[in-house]
């Protein structure tokens, strides 16, 4: 077992919105072993990108617990010490949101090698697999170099994706990665996540395509909407 | 990482206005800490009081440097300012008042440096045109006055004067306050890049929650005084509890 989420329970409180309270997730459960590829499915406000982030700790569920391998032990992310967080988000932990949040004056390049390099790649060598994993990707070294505020949507997302796929990050939470690309890229993901997958990566996502999902997804898990209670 | 860095129930009153009202927090080693919070809500007072630079009426810093935590108030007069000068930094939102503007920029670096016991001139000069590179000034400006910099280069200027002597702890008050978006953005990536290169534990103010989520691995929200809330930037930020967090985050304009 590589990801273990249970009884997840997550509502949002709007003050400014008279107090009106959301019930997103209630008494959710999602587990992923090695080498697998689990995949969350669900009709839109079902709270499938509300539970992968509550898996990365970007949201704080109101109960639950979601226990990640990390350094060999079962750790919980939801009472985890804030400096516990971050060291498994560097080492075992990665993410791809469905937005690449660009760094003025930063490289597409840098951005995608910062992360190897706090994952503890040297930086040289962080660069060179920068290099190699966004011209898989299709990102030309001439856009490498270039902050990617000005990209398209695609190739924002594909320097997302890189992030996900220069470290062999053993749990990788992926949300929507292939929702703004075209066939021959969205094949590239694919493969990209098959060879995670065979390197023994646990992998939970979700996929809006189905023929994405079909291709790579061992296990399916299906949220249903909470009904609000104002 | 240990804790460098301790509040332990500060209280601040100016006249009838309570600047901190029992506030307690912690800073780790190597950790970049920002405190956001509108004009009035306490954080620089909180910022002057954990670098020992105002006095709390009551409460404690505690500061390890090496030995365990103990009361900065037990290092006396002479001490803190021994410690402040040697081991910390402080980088104020104006650099002017920082600054000597009438000696030239590589004196102001290495001003630094020689009240840390540097004496070699030709090594002091070196270092000085390698931080004048490094926060992108070009070293030939060395002997040049700040008085004729622009805002953003003094900002520089300043960031180079303080880290030169490799400290292990920076307080920062609103850094790019005052500057031009573009030159922001520059002083922005020079420090996030500077501080996590030298490891340098970093208390940073600001009311620029984009700043925050940019440099900081952790996040506290000041109001009235009080801390509202606290944790990881990004689920702060994210996934905001209390009323005053959510009108933080959803009073910044969409670029």
């Amino acid at each position: 077992m590589m990801i273990l989420g249970r009884g997840l329970s997550k509502s949002f409180l709007l003050h400014l919105q008279e107090g009106v309270r959301l019930d997103v997730l209630r008494d959710a459960g999602i587990t992923a072993e090695a080498g697998e590829c689990v995949a969350i499915s669900g009709p839109s406000g079902a709270g499938k990108s509300t539970l992968l982030r509550a898996l990365y700790g970007n949201y704080l569920v109101d109960s639950g617990e979601i226990l990640i391998r990390h350094r060999g032990a079962m750790i919980d992310i939801v009472s985890a010490p804030v400096e516990t967080l971050l060291e498994i988000r560097r080492e075992t932990l990665g993410y791809v949101s469905q937005f690449l949040r660009a760094i003025p004056r930063v490289s597409a390049l840098d951005i995608v090698a910062a992360g190897a390099v706090e994952h503890g790649m040297a930086a040289d060598e962080a660069r060179r697999a920068g290099e190699q994993i966004l011209g898989r990707l299709g990102i030309a070294p001439r856009l490498q170099g270039l902050p990617p505020a000005t990209f398209s949507g695609g190739e924002q997302q594909r320097v997302n994706i890189a992030r996900a796929f220069i470290c062999p990050w053993p749990v990788l939470l992926l949300d929507e990665p292939t929702a703004s690309l075209d066939a021959a890229n969205r094949d590239i993901v694919v493969a990209l996540i098959r060879e995670a997958k065979m390197r023994g990566a646990a992998i939970i996502g979700i996929f809006h395509d189905l023929a994405v999902r079909d291709a790579i997804a061992d296990k399916v898990v299906t949220l249903q909407p909470v009904r609000e209670i104002a | 990482m240990s804790v460098l860095l301790e509040a332990r129930g500060l209280e601040k009153k100016f006249g009838r206005v309570t600047a901190l009202d029992h506030v307690s927090m912690a800073l780790r080693r190597h950790e970049i800490l920002a405190i956001v919070g509108e004009s009035g809500s306490g954080k620089s007072t909180l910022l002057n009081v954990l670098a020992g630079r105002l006095s709390a009426d009551a409460g404690a810093v505690l500061y390890d440097g090496g030995d365990g935590l103990a009361p900065l108030a037990a290092l006396g007069e002479a001490g803190l300012r021994k410690l402040q000068r040697a081991r910390w930094g402080f980088i104020q939102q104006d650099p002017r008042a920082a600054l000597r503007l009438d000696v030239s920029a590589g004196g102001n670096i290495g001003e630094r440096l020689m009240a840390g016991g540097a004496q070699h001139y030709g090594a002091i000069r070196e270092t000085a045109a390698k931080w004048l590179d490094a926060v992108e000034i070009d070293p030939a400006r060395l002997d040049d006055l700040p008085k004729y910099f622009s805002g953003g280069m003094l900002q520089r200027l300043q960031i180079a004067a303080t880290l030169v002597t490799g400290p292990e702890m920076v307080f920062m008050d609103e850094p790019t306050g005052g500057l031009d978006v573009s030159v922001q953005a520059r002083i922005l990536d020079l420090i996030r890049g500077l501080v996590r290169r030298l490891g340098v534990a970093v208390v940073i103010v600001t009311h620029d929650i984009g700043v925050a989520r940019l440099l900081a691995d952790r996040l506290i929200v000041m109001r009235h005084g009080r801390i509202v809330e606290s944790g990881l930037t990004d689920q702060v930020l994210d996934d905001p509890h209390h009323e005053y967090t959510q009108l933080l985050v959803s009073s910044v304009l969409p670029a």
